[in-house]
This record gives C-alpha cells, structure tokens and sequence, in this order.
C-alpha cells in the first residue's frame, strides 16, 4: 500500500497550550482519510501542520511526509515549491478562502505561472481546463467572474480546483462542505470521491460531521483532546465501533437519521476538555461510561485490532479493547 | 490560567493615555485660569519689550521669560489668554455642535420617513463641504469676534455627529429597544429621553474630545486666515500669523504658540483614545472617519 | 454601469444644487444692501442705477432664476474689487491650484501607504506608526507648513522662501498639504494589511506555493486599495480646506489665496465663486472616486444594483 501523506509523532503547540498530542495518520494514494472530532479536539491544527500552514505564533515537532518526501523539515523556497505541487489545501469557507478582488480564473491561473512557468494567456487556459475539470458548465465564462458572483457550492468547487490545478498527490481539506447546504453538500462529496478515484489523490479530510465520513471516507481517525482515539477503515470502525467515544459518536448520528421527532436526542455528557487542562490517564474517562480506575491514572496506547492487514484492521486506545466485544451489540 | 482571570478586572483600570492627556488638560487650563497673572496681554512695551533695533525678545529675556511679539507684548501673557480663547472655543462649541447634531441624528433616526431623507441629505452636504471655503464664505457675513468662530464652528461640525447618533438610533432600533417602548405607551420624546439618549451618551462622551480637538484646530487655522478671532484678542492662531512676517528672526512667535497648539491638541486625542480604551463595545467609533 | 453614473450625477448636480441655493441665499438675503456693498462711496443716484441694472429690486425668486441662468453659463458675478468676472478670476487661478492639490494626494498617498504597509507587515513598525500618526494629527496644517518653511526655507536654505509657481516651490507646499494626511493613510492601510495577511485567501495562496512579494503586491495590497481609495473621496471635503491653508501659508497663487485675499478685503462674490468651485470639485471628484473603486473592488458593483 503506498502512501500519498503520512504524519508521524505530530504536536502542536500555541503557546504554552498543546493542540496536539503526537498523533499519527496514514493516507493512502487514492483513499479518503476522515478526521473528524468536536471542535477544539485538534483536528484543524492537524490538518494545518499537515500542509504547514499554522500561524506564526503555533510551533509543531514531529514527521510530515507526502509522497515519501518529507516537508516537515523543509522551509522557505524548497517548502514553497512543494506547496501546490505536492499538497493542495481546501478551506471550510471558500468564500473567505478565495481573493474577494481577483477573477477567480486568475486565482487558478497563477499556480501554473509559477509552478510551470507558463505565462499568463497559457496558465489561463490551463485554468479553465481546471475549471471543467470539477464539472462547472462554461468554464471559461465562470473563469471571468469574482468570487462573489458564484454559488457556495461553485465557490467550493473552484476552491478544489486551485487544490487539484496540479495534481498534487495530496489534498488537504478544513471542513469544506461544513458552510454548504445538504444537496450541494452531497454534491460536492461525490465530486470529491470521483476525482480522488481519477487522480490517484490522497485526500485528508477533516470535519465534525460523522454523516459527512460515512459518504466519503475510506478510512476513519477519530480525535479527542488533540489525541487520535482510534483510527482504521471505516467498515470496521463503523461496525466494530471499538472506542466509546466513536461509539458516543455514532449513536448521536443514529438518533439524528433514525429518530422519531420528540425522541431525546442522544448527548455525550460533559465537556471536552479545553486545551490548558492537565489531563491524567485517558483523556476521555470523565465522560466515559466505562471507565475505571485505570483509566483515570494511565494512559492508553494504542493497541492494533482485527490482524495486521485488511479492511477489518485499525488502532484504538482503550483499555478495555477486550470487554467491548462483549459489552457491544 | 490565573493570568486570564485578572484581565477583565485589569480593563477597568484607567488607562495610561488617559491619564496623561488628563493631566496635560489640567495644566493648560491652570494656565488659563492663572492668565491675569502673567500681565496684560494688550499692554504694548515699545521700549522695552522691543531690541534695539525694534526686533521681538527672544525667550528668557529680562522680564520677558517667553520673549515679546514684534508690538514688544508678553508672550507668556498672550499665550494665557490665548489658551483662554481656544478652551472657551473647544467648550463652547463641543456643546453647541454635539448638540445640534444629536438633534437631528435623533430627529432623522427615530422619525424616519421624510425627516430622515431631508436631514440625511443636509448631513451628506455638510460632511461634503470643504470647511475652509465655507467658513471664509460665513466669516464674510458675521461680524467678527469670538462668536463668529463658535456659530462657524456649529455649522459646519454638527454634520459628523449627526451621521453618528443617527447610526447609533437605528443600531438601537434594530435591537428593539424603541418598539418596546412606544408599544408600551410611552410618548415619542419620552422614549428618546428615557431609552435613547442614555444609550448615546457614553458615544458622546467618547466622541467630544476628538471633537474638541477639532475645534481648536478650526479656531486657530480660521484665525490665522483672518477669518476667526481677530487681534487685538490673542488666539494661538493670530499670533502665529502675526509672527509670520518676524518669523526668520523670532521664530519663538512660532515656536510657542505651535507648540501649546500641539500640546493641547494632542491632550484631548490622548483622553479620546483612553475613553474609547474604557468602552470597548465603541472601538468601531474610530476617529478614522465614518 | 451607465444606471449607476446617471444616478451618481443626479445625485452630485442636486448637491451642487444646494450649495448654490444656499451661496445665493447668503449673498442677497442676510447682508443687506449690495448695491452699497458694490460702490460703498457711490452717490445716490449711482446707487440706484446699479439697483435697477443688477435687478436687485426684482422679487427674490426673480434674482434666483437670474442667478441660476447665470450660474448654468459659467457666471459667478463680478468682484466687487477687482472689476472682473468671478469666473476669470478663478480661471486664471484654477491651474495653480489642481497642481497643488495633486502633488499633495501624491504624497499622503506614498508616504502615508507606505507607512502604513510596512507597519502592517512589521509588527515594531506600528508603535512608530502611532506616534507619528498622533504627532501629526496634533499639528494644524499652518504650523506645520510653517515649521517646514521655517526649517528648509530659512534655516537649511534649500527650498524658496517667496511666492510664485515653479517646481521648487512646489515642494514645500506639497509636503505639508501631503503630511498632514498621512497619518489616516498609513492607520487605514496598516489596519487593512493586518486584517489582509490573517486573512483565509492569502492563506490560500501561501497554499498555493506563491512567492510572498507576489502575495504581498497581488493579493494583500490590492484589497487594502479600496478602502484607501474611499478614504480618497471621504477626505476630499477636508483635503480642499488644507488646500487653502497651504496656500496662505506658502503663498501658493491659487484659489485658496484668492479666496482668503477676497476675505480681507469683503469681496464677496468672489469668495462665493470658490465656495462653490471648490464644492463641485468634491462632489464631481467624489463620483471619478466612486467609479475608480467599481473598477478596483468588483464587490461594489453589486451593492448598488
């Protein structure tokens, strides 16, 4: 299986605040990897130390490697020549993400004048092949307009083709369908699966929206306080629903599909915890329903399920890996 | 995490720029009140207030200790009374335009309809006109005196205000304050009174220095154009351009009048921004322009 | 487009309009008899034969419509001083003053934006940027240009101290009317460089690979030129009022001389003829402004359509 991004021992800091506590992920060529967490559970920091794009004042350690080439270590003129090459970046709010006084055509245009050194009559062309490429009907025409003359779903869409203009072997994407409304949503997710399946691109996609993972993603990573959970295919995450925070998780997005109106809706109780607590043990414990005391003074590693290859595999952290077989169904 | 508690606590505290532009107030308006002691301003020394060759003292001369002006009249005198002119232009005429203007930003805001559209459409001609040309065009009219500045300075500074009340009542309106009220029974002018005009003051209040500072400024330039307060009343403004023509020779005619003209002027910035620190819902009040 | 500018000069000739009416009611209602004004040491009989000549017995409304009809071709009366139409007057002063005024744009446009960039892109460089902005904010425009005249005219002897046109003398004018702008220019742009480099497209095109110059000049600075561009047009009002200043001070032979020179001597007519030039110079600078930004800031098309 060769592997389009892998992020190895990651940790991100703001200050004195840890975002990320060394998480690991692997996104294979061709696949869909879903991060997906509570807000403040550090995927956007991920996502960002991924492409390199954390503010200034953010410092990160750990591995970034994009198709076996490692951009962790990189700066200044060779990470600029990568970027765009080798990661495209997608934002949760294209309208933001875009130049609000640039021709969004020329917005795609300018990756090709300075990673193909095409001058601007051939870089445009190439923008409008970009254009079409993400199935916008008349690309030239919308290639002419600015970003606020387009639909939210046409603003996304041209947001993923400055991410793919030079098919890079990663994409990286922030929430991008989280802005949206239900059709475009779908829409923009089928998009995504299909390119992704042309291109060979390895996509991380992060979100909040378990219904947004069971659409597109091949594999799963479930975080919590900037640690990674559990991470596998997402068949078996689904099925197997190893951790009990993705099965909390789950069950949130079950109650919402197949709920009756006025049935309670299913609530994780508490709070996660906000990034200058100093967390003991497992980090989910407080809310867990079957913690013990164990889980409140050591932290678990984590453990591999399902044999070494295969669909059925992934890595959790729980203690009690072995009693949820039982405790399930 | 003890650091992030203090600091809604350490907001209260009053900020620096407020402090020293207070201060700086303060001294300019003891210099003020304290102006008969420094001498008659009027009292023309042509023999000894005068060099030799008829020249202006320069500062720290014997019993000139700012020096004269080329009618060998105290500086140190003028430039008290001078303070006097500009404190009494800034007060006055804070009052009057700020007045005027929450007048009609009110009228204009709480109205609506007609009112709004006459009143809107004079406050954009107002904020158009090229204040100088206007106010020579007033000055023709008015007989001069320390009047003439206050009524120019009204007429064309309520405009900016307007525009600000006027915003400010609609941003009211939008959250419901006046339906509330008028739809409990309450009179129009009892609504402006008791549920508006306690919600503008702190705006007001922020605003009147920087207009002050305006005003002041306003005073001094029309005077130095002969078209504010005209000698033999000393204004910082006249005296400048009084000394124009000795200004190779006394520059201190420029000097001092420049310098407390900058002095004060800089005080008043100093206390807006320090008010405008001790309301932060009003930093969008930014003395930037609308 | 075509909708808009009509709207626009609609708008701008109702200003004007009004500036007029007002101008008119100032000249003929409140200061009493003009003829006197006209000839102060004329007979009698003079009196009354510039009364019956200018119409100044006619119904008020009469005298306005003369007015207007005057106004619609270029007649702005006759000084009262100086026995020549108002509007050759202005004519021949109106060159002096366009000069001026551009090279002063020029300069709080350059030096104020590039205060303002710098201290957007560098951090230190705002404290800076406070305290000359409070320094100048602080000066009137007359002490200023006298401090300059004073400094480089007088003491360092390198600028012309006199009068009169000449690209020299143009300096020294140009600086003082540009100054006391800058300190807006460099807040506005600083605060809109700040907003621009935390904002998500430029970190789209940091995603992109782009060379920072290339973010900097194409995608930070281009939206921080509207809102300076705005400011253009919003200050103008101002901006002609330090025009007039600088003028007197530098003895500059323009409209703001002209005007404050009529001042002293109460020649009216004159002094209204540059009231009202100078406010159809806002307003038709105000509408160049308006569209100028339509070409820069797509976006404000669609508001007004």
């Amino acid at each position: 299986m060769t592997l389009a991004l892998s992020v190895d021992g990651l940790s991100v800091w703001y200050g004195e605040e840890r975002a990320v506590h060394s998480v690991a992920l692997e996104v294979p060529v061709g696949k869909v990897l879903a991060l997906i967490g509570e807000t403040g559970s550090g995927k956007s920091s991920v996502a960002l130390a991924a492409a390199r794009l954390l503010p200034p004042r953010a410092r990160m350690e750990g591995r970034v490697l994009v198709a076996g080439e490692e951009m962790s270590a990189l700066s200044g003129a060779q990470l600029r020549r990568l970027r765009g090459e080798k990661v495209g970046f997608v934002t949760q709010d294209a309208l933001a993400g875009l130049n609000p006084v640039m021709r969004v055509g020329r917005q795609i245009a300018e990756v090709f004048q300075f990673h193909r050194n095409l001058n601007r009559r051939e870089s445009a062309a190439r923008a409008v092949e970009s254009i079409e490429q993400v199935r916008i009907p008349e690309p030239a025409a919308v290639a002419r307009l600015y970003p606020h003359q387009l639909s939210g779903g046409m603003r996304q869409r041209i947001m993923i083709a400055i991410a793919l203009a030079l098919r890079p072997p990663v994409v990286i994407a922030d929430e991008p369908t989280t802005a949206l409304d239900v059709s475009t949503q779908a829409d923009i997710l089928r998009l995504v699966r299909e390119l992704c399946a042309e291109l060979g691109t390895g996509i991380l996609w992060i979100t909040h929206d378990m219904g947004v993972v069971a659409e597109v993603a091949d594999l799963v990573a479930v975080m919590y306080a900037g640690r990674i959970v559990e991470h596998g295919h997402a068949a078996s995450v689904f099925d197997r629903q190893q951790h009990p925070y993705t099965r909390a998780l789950l069950r949130t997005l079950h109650d919402m599909r197949a709920g009756q109106p006025g049935d309670p809706l299913f609530q994780i109780e508490g709070q996660p915890p906000s990034l200058n607590t100093v967390i003991t043990g497992c980090p989910f414990h407080p809310r867990c329903p079957m913690a013990t005391s164990l889980c409140a003074t050591e932290e678990p590693v984590s453990q591999r399920f399902g044999g070494l290859e295969g669909t059925e595999s992934g890595l959790v952290a729980c203690h009690h890996l072995g009693d949820q077989a039982g405790a399930m169904t | 995490m003890s650091k992030k508690r203090e600091r809604p606590a350490g907001r209260r505290r009053i900020p620096p720029t407020l402090v020293v532009g207070g201060t700086i107030l303060v001294l300019v308006m003891a210099f003020a009140l304290a102006a008969p002691l420094f001498g008659n301003p009027l009292h023309e020394n042509l023999t000894n207030g005068l060099s030799v060759t008829g020249m202006p003292l320069g500062p720290f001369s014997k019993g000139y200790v700012l020096g004269t002006d080329t009618l060998g009249r105290s500086m140190l005198s003028r430039l008290a009374y001078g303070a006097r002119t500009s404190l009494f232009v800034a007060f006055v005429s804070n009052i009057t335009s700020i007045g005027v203007g929450t007048i009609f930003g009110l009228v204009a805001g709480f109205y609506r309809g007609f009112a709004e559209t006459v009143v809107m459409r004079f406050t954009d001609i107002g904020l158009a006109l090229p204040y100088v040309l206007a106010a020579l065009v007033l000055a023709t009219i008015l007989p001069s005196g320390i009047t003439r500045v206050i009524i120019i300075i009204t007429a064309l500074f309520w405009a900016y205000p307007a525009r600000l009340v006027y915003g400010e009542v609609l941003r009211l309106r939008g959250r419901g304050f006046v339906e509330a009220s008028v739809a409990s029974g309450a009179s129009g002018r009892s609504t402006i009174r008791s549920h508006l005009f306690p919600h503008l003051m702190p705006m007001l209040v922020t605003y009147s220095p920087l207009n002050a500072a305006s005003a002041i400024f306003f005073e001094a330039t029309l005077s130095y154009l002969g078209a504010g307060v005209n000698p033999p009343t000393a204004s910082w403004g006249n005296m400048i351009s009084d000394g124009q023509s000795a200004l190779s020779i006394a520059p201190h005619l420029l000097y001092e009048p420049g310098l407390m003209l900058l002095v004060t002027t800089a005080a008043f910035l100093l206390v807006g921004e320090g008010l405008k620190v001790l309301n932060p819902d009003l930093t969008r009040l930014s003395w930037l322009g609308a | 487009m075509a909708r808009r500018l009509i709207v626009r000069l609609f708008q701008g000739a109702l200003t004007i309009f009004g500036v007029a009416v007002l101008t008119f009611l100032l000249e003929f209602i409140i200061p009493g008899n003009t003829a006197h004004a006209i000839a102060p040491r004329a007979t009698a009989a003079t009196l009354r034969e510039i009364t019956k000549t200018l119409h100044l017995n006619a119904p008020l409304w009469v005298q306005f419509g003369d007015y207007m009809k005057g106004l619609l071709h270029g007649n702005l009366g006759e000084s009262y001083v100086q026995r020549e139409p108002v509007s050759t007057l202005i004519g021949q002063r109106l060159p002096a003053t366009a000069l001026l005024a551009g090279a002063g744009v020029l300069v709080e446009v350059v030096v104020g934006g590039t205060l303002g960039i710098a201290a957007g892109l560098k951090r230190w460089m705002s404290r800076g940027v406070n305290a000359i902005s409070l320094t100048f904010l602080s000066i009137p425009t007359f002490v200023l240009g006298l401090f300059l005249l004073l400094i480089f005219g007088f003491d360092l002897n390198i600028a012309p101290v006199t009068g009169g046109m000449s690209f020299g003398a143009l300096i020294l004018p140009a600086l003082t009317l540009g100054l006391g702008g800058v300190p807006w220019y460099a807040q506005l742009v600083r605060d809109q460089v700040a907003e621009s480099l935390s904002s998500s497209y430029v970190r789209t095109a940091i995603a992109k690979g782009l060379p920072d110059r290339w973010i900097i000049v194409r995608h930070v600075l281009r939206n921080a030129f509207s809102p300076a561009l705005t400011m253009v047009g919003m200050d103008l009002g101002i901006f002609i009022s330090g025009v007039v200043v600088v003028e007197t001070v530098f003895g500059w032979p323009g409209l703001g001389q002209l005007a404050v020179q009529s001042l002293d001597s109460l020649d009216r007519p004159v002094v209204m003829g540059v009231a009202l030039v100078g406010a159809t110079g806002v307003v038709v600078m105000n509408i160049v402004v308006d569209f100028l930004r339509m070409y820069v800031d797509p976006r404000t098309k669609l508001a007004t359509a």
